[in-house]
C-alpha cells in the first residue's frame, strides 16, 4: 500500500487537495495566505515520502534516478525533508505568535513521525489483516491529510473542538483516498488490463476483506488465484466474482459512504465557515459521488 | 472488522440475512457482533438501496470516476 498521491500533483481535477491547509484556515476564520509555509512543508514532505516509498517498495525507478539508482533518490528525499523543515521555520516570520508557530511545527513533525510508523508497519507485514489495513491507512494517508487540515486550522483557531473537527475531516479524506487508490487497482482488474500486478492487489481493501472473512479453504483458493497471477480473463473474472459474492463490493461501498459522512461531520463539529466550507464539502463529493 | 463480518454474513448466510430483515440489532447481539452507531446506520441505509451481493466493483469505480 503506497501513499499514492500522484493524482494530487498530476491530475488537475484533484489539485484542489493541495489547497487543504489554506481552505481549512479560511474555514476556521483565518487568512489562507498565512498557510503558505505549511502547504510548502506538507507538499515537500509528500514528495520526499513518495520517493522513499518507491525505493522501499523497489518500484520501477523514476527517470531521474533510474540511472544512478536508489542512492540518488534517497539523497534527494533527504534534501526534501530538510527543505520541508526550513519551510516550517518560515512560520516564525509569518506569525507573531511563537507558541502557535511552535505548536504547529511540533504537531506536523509528530504527524510525519506517525507516517513513518505507518510505513514501517506496512513494510513489516507480508499480508495485513483488515485491522492492520486500517491502521496502516490511518498511519499513512489518514495522518497525512489530518496534518494538513489541522495545521491550517490551527493558524486561525485554538479551540479544541474546532481543531478536532478539522482533524477528523482530514483523517477521513485521507482514508477515502486510500480506498479510492485501491479502487483504481480494482478497475484494472475489472477491465482485465494487461500488466496488472495481481500480487500487489493483496494489500488492497477488497482483497484484504476477502482474506479476512472467508473460510480457510476459500482463502487458500483465493490466494492461489492471486499468486498464479494469471492474465487469463477467466482467472481475473474469478477474482472479481469471489470479491463480489462475499460482499466485498457492498463492504467497500459502505465504508466509502461512511467515511464521507464522517468527513462532513468533522466540518460540522469544527463549525467550518463559508465559503471555504462549501469548497471543502465539494472536494469530498468530487472525490466520490455518494450513494 | 465487525462491519466486514456483518457484511460477509449478510452475503453468505441466508439465516442471518433473513433474521436481519426483522431485527437487525437482535441479530447482531445473537452472534456477538457489534457495530458503531454510524456503521449500523449506514449499513441499514445501504441495504435499502442495494442487495449485498449485487454491488459490482465496476459500479463503485464509476462513482469514484473523478479519482480512479
Amino acid at each position: 500500500m503506497r501513499l499514492s498521491l500522484d493524482a494530487l500533483l498530476n491530475k488537475p481535477d484533484n489539485q484542489d487537495l493541495a489547497l487543504l491547509p489554506g481552505l481549512c484556515c479560511q474555514a476556521a476564520g483565518g487568512n489562507g495566505l498565512e498557510t503558505n509555509p505549511i502547504t510548502a512543508a506538507w507538499l515537500t514532505c509528500y514528495a520526499a515520502a513518495r520517493i522513499m516509498d518507491s525505493v522501499e517498495d523497489r518500484d520501477e525507478p523514476d527517470g531521474w534516478w533510474a540511472e544512478n539508482g536508489p542512492a540518488r533518490a534517497i539523497s534527494a528525499a533527504t534534501g526534501l525533508y530538510f527543505t520541508a523543515n526550513l519551510a516550517l521555520g518560515r512560520l516564525d516570520l509569518t506569525l507573531d505568535d511563537p507558541l502557535r508557530s511552535y505548536q504547529i511545527r511540533d504537531g506536523m513533525l509528530n504527524r510525519f513521525l506517525e507516517m513513518s510508523s505507518g510505513q514501517h508497519l506496512d513494510l513489516s507485514l507480508p499480508q495485513p489483516s483488515l485491522d492492520q489495513y486500517w491502521r496502516i491507512a490511518q498511519g499513512k494517508s489518514g495522518a497525512f491529510f489530518e496534518m494538513a487540515c489541522w495545521a491550517g486550522a490551527r493558524l486561525a483557531s485554538d479551540q479544541p473542538e474546532v481543531l478536532e473537527g478539522f482533524r477528523q475531516y482530514g483523517r477521513q479524506v485521507g482514508l477515502m483516498i486510500q480506498m479510492l487508490d485501491d479502487l483504481k487497482d480494482m478497475q484494472w482488474l475489472d477491465e482485465q488490463k494487461p500488466g496488472l500486478d495481481l500480487k500487489g492487489l493483496t494489500r488492497s481493501l477488497p482483497v484484504v476483506f476477502v482474506l479476512e472473512v472467508c473460510t480457510e479453504m476459500e482463502r487458500e483458493a483465493f490466494r492461489g488465484l492471486l499468486e498464479k497471477a494469471s492474465p487469463q480473463p477467466e482467472d481475473l473474472s474469478a477474482i472479481t466474482q469471489i470479491i463480489e459474492s462475499n460482499g466485498g463490493g457492498f463492504y467497500l461501498l459502505t465504508e466509502l459512504d461512511l467515511h464521507r459522512q464522517l468527513a462532513l461531520d468533522g466540518l460540522e463539529q469544527a463549525q467550518a465557515l463559508p465559503p471555504a466550507r462549501g469548497l471543502l464539502e465539494a472536494l469530498v463529493d468530487h472525490l466520490y459521488i455518494p450513494t | 472488522m465487525s462491519l466486514a463480518k456483518v457484511v460477509h454474513q449478510l452475503s453468505t448466510d441466508n439465516d442471518f440475512a433473513s433474521q436481519w430483515k426483522t431485527d437487525p440489532e437482535g441479530t447482531l447481539a445473537k452472534r456477538g457482533l457489534r457495530l458503531t452507531t454510524e456503521e449500523l446506520a449506514f449499513l441499514k441505509t445501504g441495504l435499502k438501496r442495494h442487495d449485498v451481493n449485487e454491488v459490482r466493483l465496476s459500479d463503485i469505480v464509476h462513482k469514484a470516476r473523478n479519482w480512479a
